[in-house]
């Protein structure tokens, strides 16, 4: 549920960022994994359920591919770069707060 | 090399499953193919593979399952096996690790599909086998032994169904119960 300031789950977020690029299944996965230093490895299954939900909500969108080609590629739509955007400014937030009452080093 | 393994496992325990054929992958025997109970496996000195269990959301030949089981195939896992809307999928350990699900929302997903499918087949039967063994005990001075035994065997099935209905159940509980505190 979407309560309009919801945060982005951490695939959601890294899917987003990477789509940047024009990227497919795979080159997501991959570049995942490189920007986060091997930490998030999106699974296919939640992948492939994430990107159906992201096309439906109009944030990323499949380009036109070669005929041939099976593999799809996707990339990040204006409305996609506005919610990163919006959760950017949130996870700001929330790091502020964090350091300023713990203490950051 | 190849050889069949007959063997029974329940579908709510597939991640037991899993961890029999990627144990039978560690010893150098990659399953190939599966049909009813029996498990066929190749033997192989370097490939060792990742093998994952999912019950689809269609049918295997529905255009969204087939659309899903590419998208599997671009990442390198590859299909070798399917009962009904199981599927067999196994990924080489040279391309990494093979996960289906990696957040607690596609893992509860998965489970409720599949305890979703149970809960039909044993009100059915709950309902077949209780009013069997009313219509065979009805008459006291003559029990209808047929409808009394098939009434059991029905009772029986949907027992059974309903305690792999539990145990699905107990792993999607403890599932939502990390997912209030971690994504």
């Amino acid at each position: 549920m979407n309560f309009g300031n919801g945060a982005l789950t951490e695939a959601v977020y890294y899917i987003l960022l990477s789509l940047m690029q024009p990227l497919h299944g795979y080159g997501i996965m991959q570049n995942a994994e490189e920007l986060s230093h091997g930490r998030v490895k999106l699974a296919a299954g939640t992948l492939y359920g994430a990107i159906n939900t992201m096309l439906e909500k109009g944030w990323i969108t499949a380009l036109p591919g070669e005929k041939n080609s099976r593999k799809k590629e996707y990339v990040i739509t204006d409305a996609g770069r506005h919610v990163l955007q919006m959760e950017i400014a949130r996870l700001e937030e929330l790091l502020e707060n964090g350091k300023r009452i713990l203490g950051g080093n | 090399m190849r050889k069949k393994v007959h063997k029974w496992i329940w579908a709510w325990n597939f991640d037991k499953e899993e961890k029999w054929l990627n144990e039978m992958s560690d010893k150098g025997w990659a399953m190939v193919s599966y049909s009813f109970c029996t498990y066929e496996f190749e033997k192989t000195d370097s490939e060792r593979y990742t093998y994952r269990l999912e019950f689809l959301k269609n049918g295997l030949n529905h255009p969204e399952s087939q659309s899903y089981l590419e998208f599997l195939e671009e990442t390198g896992a590859e299909q070798v096996g399917s009962w009904g809307r199981w599927v067999y999928l196994r990924k080489n350990r040279k391309l990494g690790g093979f996960d289906l699900f990696s957040d607690f929302e596609s893992k509860i997903a998965h489970l409720k599909r599949i305890a979703f499918l149970f809960v039909p087949l044993a009100l059915l039967n709950l309902g077949n086998g209780i009013s069997n063994i009313l219509i065979g005990i009805q008459n006291t001075t003559f029990i209808n032994p047929a409808n009394f035994w098939v009434g059991c065997l029905c009772l029986s099935a949907a027992l059974l169904l309903l305690y792999g209905d539990l145990r699905i159940w107990l792993k999607i509980k403890k599932l939502e119960k990390e997912k209030q505190i971690y994504e």
